[in-house]
């Protein structure tokens, strides 16, 4: 009935894709009580930053993916940069839509794909358990975007900021609806699991316990808290440290096939990454993070407060762009085209490239998980 | 096919993002102009509380409320106070909220100082403008309008004379002039005399429309000869001991004699102009009283006030108590009787218009603006009636079934509009705007 099989290891699996969520929500919680609102957001900035240029190393740092996705990895940053400066400066509104709600699938995908490397790893599932745990993520997070009282608020003013005014009844409706799907679908995944163990096919109960425990952390926090700040924390410790370490093994992993199968052929692009995930050098691969990091908040131009007020505060993102096409170029308006750049095309950047550089069932990522 | 293909991610996204933008750049509405003081609560935030009755959250939007829509600062101080202290951080503009309703009610500086740490500890801001201590300093709902603006505009029935008051102590007068028929611009001149210390807070015409009177907030009323521009009479300020004076409305019985006056203290005064004399006072309501109109045969007053209620006191029937009209969640900006007397129009600050048929005491609501409604009036034809916002729109509604006829703004730049008539002949506006201040438009 039960296959097990790990990503990294029992041990390692244990600590960050099953116990970190808790943790993750323990100290989001603990942030809430003790620190300062600045300090928080500066903690969930620490963490996202970061976790982007996970995937720069992987991209660009790494000869074979450079490779594969030349064009990709030209055009797909000229175009987002692109939208972000028309963005910012005239449909703002538009772009934090695009930006948000383009992070909220990319979550669910990054979830989504660690379920897809446990059955990888495990040999679980059949054919269609893919399509059946996609249809899962999605059902369970959107039921949470839709009903928690945390984001039930931020959609309802956001629909009445796009001037469509939605009544108690129909929110009420609404919430009927999506529970009532989310509970159905449940039946439909049970049934599922039922019929793969008919055909044979074990479950792997690292992945369920992966799921339950990154649901707990989203749903709880959404549920226990009204504070965005307190969801984004708890969210942004488990999505980037889980994304760091899947990037730090794949890549220790590919340089290792690497460097068995070509040593001689290794192009100097790929030294700087060979050195950084070498056994013993994984102080060096988060120091380089965090010096990004670091170079990240200089280039900002502003101190660690402002850093993280101008990205968190919607509102500051909202108040001054409407009129940034009307008042014409200043230094405040390029300061904040700068800020929206640096800050929302670099997220939209990432999660346009691990739309494609982490699909499981491509034979040379595998060659990596 | 292939890159298509390829790039079918992109595509798709910001395929479906330039149409979103196309709605936002070329449909959406600019948010309002807030002015410091001047928020509005979130519009949803009625959907919210329904939603979560029991939530800190819905103490907070209801905070919003009272503070925003009915200054009631006491009841905004409680709602707060008891959401913060149970440890609710949802939102950080709460705390802002709170330390900025000690700053306007006056408290202790301690107390203001404690809720402004709270502030900056769950917020993000670093922006030392924004410091409630210095926001607010010497600021008081209902928080002061620029300078320029035009809140009071009064027109005679065949329009050749309008008088009107900037946000300043002086009275205006503007005339038909050559520019009239050409762009629709009158003529306007200062009146000399300098009656009042304080701002001009509202206008009427009296004495068949040969006189103006003028109201400020120092709670004096001045009585002026349209015919000569010059002041007829003053008429001290009217206040017991402890009492607020602030008048915020006046209107004319039809005689064109006397008139009513209310004022933050919640009280109804009624003059005779021609002497000029006090002939009736008594409290109209405990919270401040900020609109006020007379029925076409003079028999009624309506009241508006702060808290949003519209009382019609039967004047032949001193002993009768007022009717309550409820409805408004907001203070009530201005009345006006049609001229069957039957129906009732009034707006308000929470954006909305309303007529009342005071026979059965229901009403029908107008609802569209964005922002705080001040200026109202009905066509002399009956068929009409104009509401004018803080949203920078101007809306014409049909009087029969409340439905929008036109959305205007002021050309070439939108800007609030706290002040519209309708024009004689009913078939035009007259609204400030255009280089000599007033302006006929037709739409």
């Amino acid at each position: 009935m039960f296959q097990t099989g790990y990503i990294l290891n029992r041990r390692s699996d244990l600590t960050w894709f099953i116990g970190l969520p808790f943790a993750a929500v323990l100290f989001a919680l603990a942030s809430q009580q003790w620190l300062p609102a600045v300090v928080m957001s500066s903690v969930a900035l620490w963490i996202t930053i970061p976790h982007h240029f996970a995937t720069w190393i992987r991209t660009y740092g790494f000869s074979e993916d450079w490779k594969r996705w030349t064009d990709r990895l030209i055009i797909g940053p000229l175009v987002i940069f692109g939208f972000t400066f028309l963005g910012a400066m005239s449909f703002p509104l538009t772009l934090y839509l695009v930006s948000t709600l383009w992070d909220h699938q990319h979550s669910i995908m990054q979830q989504h794909g660690f379920g897809r490397i446990y059955d990888f790893k495990a040999g679980t599932g059949t054919r269609k358990t893919a399509r059946f745990d996609l249809g899962l993520h999605w059902i369970l997070f959107v039921n949470m975007l839709v009903t928690s009282p945390l984001f039930s608020s931020l959609w309802i003013s956001e629909l009445y900021r796009w001037e469509i005014q939605v009544s108690l009844a129909s929110v009420q409706m609404i919430h009927t609806i999506s529970w009532t799907l989310t509970g159905s679908y449940l039946v439909i995944y049970l049934l599922h699991l039922g019929s793969s163990l008919r055909q044979g096919r074990p479950l792997n109960p690292f992945k369920y316990a992966f799921i339950g425990a990154s649901y707990f952390l989203w749903y709880y926090s959404a549920w226990h808290t009204a504070s965005v700040l307190v969801w984004g924390i708890a969210h942004r410790l488990m999505h980037g440290v889980q994304y760091i370490v899947i990037v730090y093994w794949y890549l220790r992993r590919k340089v290792d096939q690497q460097g068995e199968a070509q040593v001689e052929a290794t192009p100097r692009k790929s030294n700087l990454v060979r050195f950084m995930v070498r056994s013993g050098n994984v102080k060096f691969f988060l120091l380089i993070f965090l010096i990004y990091a670091a170079l990240y908040q200089l280039a900002i131009l502003q101190p660690l407060e402002v850093f993280g007020f101008g990205v968190v505060r919607w509102s500051e993102i909202y108040r001054p762009i409407p009129e940034l096409g009307v008042a014409g170029l200043n230094p405040t308006l390029g300061y904040h085209l700068y800020t929206e750049l640096m800050i929302t095309a670099f997220a939209l950047t990432h999660y346009y490239f691990d739309s494609f550089i982490w699909k499981v069932r491509d034979s040379q990522v595998q060659g990596g998980l | 096919m292939h890159y298509l293909y390829r790039y079918r991610l992109l595509i798709v996204i910001y395929g479906l993002a330039m149409i979103v933008a196309c709605y936002e750049s070329g449909y959406l509405e600019r948010p309002a102009a807030t002015i410091a003081g001047l928020a509005q609560p979130s519009p949803a935030s009625d959907v919210l509380i329904g939603l979560y009755p029991e939530s800190p959250m819905a103490k907070c939007f209801r905070a919003d409320q009272a503070m925003f829509l009915t200054y009631d600062l006491p009841l905004a101080k409680r709602l707060l106070s008891e959401a913060l202290t149970g440890g609710y951080k949802g939102e950080e503009s709460y705390f802002y909220n709170y330390a900025t309703v000690l700053m306007l009610l006056k408290e202790d500086y301690l107390v203001v100082d404690e809720a402004v740490a709270d502030w900056r500890r769950h917020d993000l801001t670093t922006d030392d403008q924004l410091d409630p201590r210095a926001a607010y300093r010497d600021l008081e709902l209902p928080a002061p309008l620029d300078p320029m603006t035009i809140r009071c505009l009064v027109s005679s029935s065949d329009g050749t004379k309008i008088v009107f008051a900037r946000q300043d102590n002086r009275l205006w007068l503007a005339e038909p002039g050559p520019q009239l028929e050409k762009n629709g611009l009158y003529g306007v001149r200062q009146l000399p005399e300098r009656a009042h210390q304080n701002m001009i807070s509202a206008l009427v015409l009296a004495a068949n429309e040969t006189q103006v009177v003028s109201a400020s907030l120092d709670g004096d009323l001045a009585i002026w000869d349209l015919a000569t521009a010059g002041l007829v009479a003053r008429l001290p300020a009217q206040r017991a001991p402890g009492q607020r004076s602030e008048i915020y409305g006046i209107a004319v019985f039809p005689d064109g004699f006397q008139c009513a006056v209310v004022d933050r203290a919640g009280m109804v005064r009624i003059w005779d102009l021609r002497k000029p004399v006090l002939l009736r006072e008594f409290q109209g309501a405990t919270r401040p009283l900020s609109a006020v109109a007379v029925s076409p045969d003079g028999t009624r007053l309506a009241t508006g006030g702060w808290s949003g209620i519209i009382k019609i006191w039967d004047l032949n029937n001193e002993q009768a108590p007022p009717r309550s009209l409820e409805g408004h969640r907001g203070v009530v900006n201005r009345l006006v009787f049609a001229s069957d007397g039957k129906v009732l129009a009034s707006c308000s600050r929470d954006s909305t218009a309303r007529i009342w048929n005071l026979q059965s005491g229901k009403s029908r609501v107008l609802k569209g603006h964005g922002a705080p409604v001040y200026g109202l009036d009905l066509s002399s034809d009956g068929n009409s009636i104009v509401t004018a916002s803080e949203d920078r729109r101007v809306k014409i509604w049909s009087f029969q079934d409340g439905k929008l006829l036109y959305n205007l703004a002021t050309r070439p730049t939108p800007r609030p509009l706290y002040a519209v008539l309708f024009a004689p002949d009913s078939r035009g506006l007259i609204w400030a705007g255009g280089p000599s201040g007033i302006q006929l438009i037709r739409p």
